[in-house]
């Protein structure tokens, strides 16, 4: 593999986060970690109306078309802005289920719809405590709906349907079911999560009617396809963010003084700042990979996609608690920004499946890699 | 009369409070009969409220306090610090006007020190002093004040001349709290607590009396209360506020430690909850998987060498050794510790580490954990500044170059 | 519990730092370690009768001079901070140690005597090829005939195992597996039947041998077959007294460094003024002193009977592993490109660590103990 971003992509990046400079600063993740709302509205509009949703949704669907890489480049600046949307939720899981699994009716129904930003869609899989497995999962469907309960599910709150992995109704496997989330038999409550710019829920389902999405059975294959295709968008969200931790931390360095000289004079902290950017680039490497295996649907998918996933969650968590770090006790207060990246970090850092869930996909890809 | 034994002083001090002891007082009145009699704080000076009695035989009084649960003087907050300051730099106006009122717990205390330009750079302070004839002038700004909206008065450290360098050109003072020229605003930390406030001069005042010591001599002072500091002669003493006894006093006392504590609910999971892993390995099932084991293992010897080492400073201590190295570690060791424990919490939960208050792992303790390990190795003094102590004063390696010894006025310092 | 040396225990510390200092200088080191046999049996003589370190660990009832397990670690650890080349950790660790765990009161007569007064040095044999350090990997069998063993097997790794008076050998009775069937054994180092190979390990300064026993007639070390809980227990002690050996080690490296970042200058400064090269060495200084603390404390537990034993010794052997590890690597960072010369001796030192890092198993391995003996409860 061996590719830079195009000329248009680059440009595509430039647009992006010149449009998120000036419509999603702090201030407006901040308007939405203190307050009441879920994610920013305005905003949202905004993001639709540039067309961000219907990225890689194909034309037939009313969607633009274009590739991963175009999606990987607007992951980035989304994550460089901590924008508090909804936008993985829906984009890098929701609609990918749809697009990998749906039938015609189902991409006929909803792909428009996410395209246009009319419907938001989310996806559901863990039950609480633990990691979910085939096995463990106590949500099921039977003939009448899907019932049980999911939690933390991101965006539950606010979407319009979400894509649930649940035990089948024949009792073999795990299936994607799609439920509508404006019906009686779904009930939701937000929850309190550790980043409440980014909004949570717990889903209780009561023989909730619900649509087999891919075939009986398959939810749990279907899972990690969307997983490894997901893992690729959100690593780029992530080193994103890792590089605007670094921004911070380098900007606040060089301002700050102690003992007559700015702190970035100090190899304490100038060394921080260099393992941060070692750090960031090679996660960044790992995305490209990730973008390009993504891109092109290489067999190397899964082992790219654990690599970008693993690098990114190190990369994100060193840079935001290193950023704390160097600014000190201020750092720590609410009124500075440096909380914005440590929580996203830690959000991000399992909500796909953990560092040590990854690193154990990425040691099984090898492994079949090299079998095969 | 003969220096006070230890069986002389045993037995005075039981004979003191089978006499006096009562439960049922009002906590200031007991306290007023501590300082009168001087077993309060009897290693202080026997004209102000003490007895001139040895460290040891302090210790002595304060086993027969605790024999008959005698409640003792007030200890909460910075006032101990304050005390032992007046006593060593204060004036006998100062002595007067304070220390027993210290000492019953009526006035509060705060330490006006860190400004937002200067944390680790103390004596790079710019909250000015101005004297106009009659009175200083302060303006400026404080962090990190603990009981700042509650404090009566508070210890200030202020900048009365820019041309002398840094250390030179402080002067330490006594603030009353209560004026129109001080606003105290809480300060909010990441995790939603708020164990500090900011503290903000608008043409505060100061009667010339209120100067500690020497114009100039501010930083000397300021050395002295950080001395005590460590020494850990603030904090709450002996505490009966779990004791589960009951009377007045009690009740009294208790208040008023969990007024002084309750800001700090949240220190437990700044330290990282060693405690916890092994529960919560277990609990989640996550004490089968190798890797967990491992993470969870480093941070048990991590933080078990760490309390043998502070054992193994304690003991030279005790022997009257020189404090050797392992002194000097505590507090880097704990930051080592809380960010091991922070991994191994989030290794252990899965995405149910992110659910917080009462939808969170543990009633959101966990997640607690995670948003407040980060402070550990800022609070009191940067992981970086301790290697940098730990570096010059116990390994003896050189001093970084100075770029801030000309006049104050012409080193670089933060815009405030 | 003890937590700090007593004036005396200062006092034997610098008699033996003194002794060391004169008789193991890095240029002895390197001499040493070009031999086959690996030691200097003039200072053997010397360390034996002059300061009686062999009789060390031996209670006086068998001729030694019973002192604690405190004061054979402050041995190790004076020894591990001059790399001495000598089969102490061998002779009076491993072998006194399992003859006092296994052998019955007759044989503990009439073998620590001559070990005590370094007239004989003996070794244990335990590991095998297999390199694990469990009772159940022992493979080498003992066939009892009426009042001996013959072994047949071969045992790995022996320390000094090449040139050892005396073997002390773990084996396991025919048929038995597991935990069971473990049995100590004693036989003469020129045994008939023994074939010995000087293994070429990474770390010249201990030497380690292979050996093969091809019938060879043993003596029974305490009851045949009931060997498991001394077998578990001189490993913890063997682990404990390694790992004070390795805190003084580390302390020399630490040493060496701090004094090369003083005098090296760059940039027309110091080294050593420079944050990176400081917090690097107050970082070596937290790790050095919280592995000291936890072996000292586990030396201390030995003397003290603590149940919690087995638990303590597997923290300061991985403590200790890895605080070495650390600091040899570090210390050959801060000497820059010097450190990495056959000239400069920091890399004797970091051998050490590394052969002192896997023997008695790595710290992983035994991580995992502290998990399993934790959860057991200590």
């Amino acid at each position: 593999m061996n590719f830079e971003f195009s000329e248009e992509q680059n440009l595509l990046r430039e647009q992006a986060g010149g449009f998120l400079g000036d419509h999603c600063s702090t201030k407006v993740v901040r308007k939405i970690l203190d307050g009441e709302e879920s994610y920013d509205q305005e905003l949202w509009a905004k993001v639709v109306e540039m067309g961000w949703t219907a990225t890689v949704i194909p034309e037939e669907f009313d969607g633009l078309g274009l590739s991963y890489l175009e999606l990987s480049v607007i992951a980035e600046e989304l994550g460089r802005a901590f924008a508090p949307l909804p936008f993985s939720s829906s984009v890098y899981l929701a609609t990918e289920a749809l697009i990998a699994a749906g039938s015609n009716g189902q991409k006929e129904e909803w792909l428009p719809k996410l395209a246009a930003g009319s419907a938001i869609g989310c996806f559901a899989v863990g039950e609480g405590t633990g990691q979910a497995t085939p096995k463990s999962l106590t949500t099921s469907a039977d003939g009448n709906g899907v019932s049980g309960s999911k939690i933390p599910v991101a965006d539950g709150d606010i979407a319009d349907f979400v894509v649930v992995i649940a035990a089948c109704a024949s009792g073999d496997g795990a299936s994607a079911y799609l439920v509508d989330l404006n019906q009686a038999s779904v009930s939701r409550e937000k929850v309190n999560t550790i980043d409440p710019s980014r909004s949570h829920a717990k889903l209780d389902f009561s023989s909730a009617s619900a649509e087999l999405l891919g075939n009986e059975g398959e939810g749990w294959a279907l899972l990690q396809k969307i997983y490894d295709r997901a893992a690729v968008l959100f690593a780029w969200e992530q080193v994103g963010g890792a590089e605007a931790a670094l921004e911070m931390a380098k900007e606040y360095a060089m301002g700050r003084f102690a003992f007559g000289r700015p702190i970035a004079t100090y190899q304490a902290i100038k060394h921080k700042l260099a393992n941060m950017y070692v750090k960031n680039t090679l996660a960044k490497s790992n995305c490209y990979y990730g973008a390009w295996a993504l891109s092109t649907d290489a067999a190397e998918l899964p082992i790219a996609a654990a690599t970008a996933r693993v690098a990114a969650i190190q990369a994100y968590y060193f840079a935001s608690k290193e950023n704390i770090q160097t600014h000190g006790g201020m750092g720590f207060t609410w009124e500075f920004d440096c909380q914005f990246p440590y929580r996203r970090s830690k959000l991000l850092s399992v909500n796909i499946g953990s560092e040590a869930t990854w690193q154990e996909k990425l040691i099984k890809a090898i492994e079949e890699d090299q079998a095969a | 009369m003969n220096d006070p034994t230890e069986g002389s002083v045993r037995e005075e001090v039981r004979t003191w409070l089978a006499d006096n002891w009562d439960p049922n007082l009002s906590l200031v009145d007991w306290r007023n009969k501590l300082a009168d009699s001087g077993w309060g704080v009897p290693g202080w000076p026997k004209q102000w409220y003490g007895r001139d009695l040895h460290a040891v035989l302090a210790s002595t009084v304060e086993e027969e306090f605790a024999a008959i649960n005698a409640v003792g003087v007030a200890r909460t907050g910075i006032r101990m610090l304050a005390a032992a300051t007046i006593l060593e730099h204060g004036t006998d106006v100062h002595k007067k006007k304070f220390l027993r009122r210290i000492l019953t717990g009526e006035d509060t205390w705060c330490q006006l020190f860190s400004e937002p330009g200067s944390g680790s750079d103390l004596a790079g302070a710019t909250t000015r002093a101005d004297y106009d004839g009659e009175k200083w002038i302060i303006n400026g700004q404080k962090v990190w004040t603990t009981s700042a909206h509650h404090a009566d008065y508070g210890l200030l450290l202020a900048r009365t001349d820019w041309d002398l360098p840094k250390h030179q050109g402080l002067t330490y003072f006594i603030l009353n709290m209560k004026q129109p020229g001080v606003d105290v605003h809480q300060l909010r930390q990441m995790n939603g607590h708020a164990s500090f406030n900011q503290v903000f001069f608008t043409d505060a005042q100061i009667a010339p009396q209120y100067q500690v010591d020497e114009k100039g001599a501010g930083w000397k002072v300021a050395m002295t209360t950080l001395a005590h500091e460590r020494r850990g002669a603030g904090g709450l003493g002996r505490a009966n506020h779990d004791s589960g006894l009951t009377g007045p006093i009690y009740e009294e006392e208790r208040k008023e430690i969990a007024t002084v504590m309750e800001p700090y609910k949240w220190y437990p999971q700044r330290a990282g909850r060693v405690d916890l892993a092994l529960p919560r390995a277990r609990e989640t099932g996550r004490i089968e998987d190798a890797n967990v084991r491992q993470e969870i293992a480093k941070l048990l010897i991590m933080s078990k060498s760490a309390g043998w080492t502070a054992q193994r400073a304690r003991a030279a201590q005790e022997q009257g050794m020189p404090q050797g190295p392992e002194g000097s570690l505590s507090k880097l060791a704990a930051s080592n510790v809380a960010r091991q424990a922070s991994r191994v919490h989030t290794l252990i939960s899965g995405a149910d580490a992110l659910l917080t208050g009462s939808d969170g792992a543990m009633d959101g303790v966990i997640a607690e954990i995670l948003v407040s390990v980060p402070a550990t190795s800022i609070a009191g003094g940067t992981d970086e500044i301790q290697r940098n102590i730990i570096a010059e004063r116990v390994l003896g390696m050189e001093k970084e170059p100075r770029f801030d010894t000309g006049p104050f006025k012409d080193v670089p310092k933060n815009v405030t | 519990m003890q937590f700090t040396f007593t004036g005396e225990q200062h006092q034997f510390r610098d008699v033996v730092k003194r002794f060391l200092r004169d008789k193991s200088p890095a240029t002895e080191v390197r001499r040493l370690m070009e031999t086959d046999e690996g030691f200097d049996p003039v200072v053997w003589k010397q360390l034996s009768e002059e300061l009686a370190l062999p009789a060390l660990p031996v209670p006086e009832i068998f001729g030694g001079a019973g002192f604690g397990f405190v004061e054979l670690s402050i041995v190790m650890e004076e020894m591990g901070r001059s790399l001495l080349c000598a089969p102490y950790f061998s002779s009076a660790v491993l072998a006194v140690s399992a003859i006092l765990n296994a052998g019955t009161e007759n044989q503990k007569q009439s073998l620590l005597p001559q070990i005590a007064s370094g007239s004989i040095r003996a070794t244990l044999a335990m590991t095998e090829s297999n390199g694990r350090w469990d009772a159940s990997a022992v493979e080498l069998v003992a066939q009892v005939e009426k009042d001996h063993f013959v072994l047949r097997g071969e045992k790995s790794f022996v320390v000094d195992g090449h040139t050892a008076d005396l073997l002390i050998v773990v084996a396991r009775l025919e048929g038995s597996e597991g935990d069971n069937g473990i049995s100590f054994c004693s036989v003469d180092g020129d045994a008939p039947g023994i074939e010995k190979t000087l293994l070429r390990t990474m770390d010249p300064t201990r030497k380690l041998a292979r050996l093969d026993f091809n019938g060879v007639r043993a003596q029974p070390l305490g009851e045949p077959g009931a060997g498991f809980h001394a077998l578990n227990k001189t490993l913890d002690q063997a682990a404990i007294a390694l790992s004070n050996e390795m805190v003084g080690g580390a302390q020399f490296l630490m040493d060496s460094a701090i004094e090369y970042s003083k005098i090296r200058v760059q940039f027309g400064r110091v080294i050593g003024s420079f944050q990176a090269i400081k917090h690097k060495c107050a970082d070596m200084l937290i790790q050095l002193e919280l592995a000291k603390s936890a072996a000292y404390y586990a030396a201390a537990a030995v003397d003290a009977g603590d149940s919690c034993l087995p638990a303590l010794a597997s923290m300061a052997k991985s403590a200790a592993s890895d605080a070495y590890m650390q600091i040899a690597a570090e210390c050959i960072q801060i000497h820059g490109g010097i450190g990495f010369t056959w000239d400069q001796d920091t890399h004797l030192w970091f051998k050490r660590a590394k052969s002192s890092e896997v023997f008695l198993g790595d710290p992983a391995y035994h991580r995992e103990l502290v998990m399993q003996r934790w959860e057991e409860g200590i």
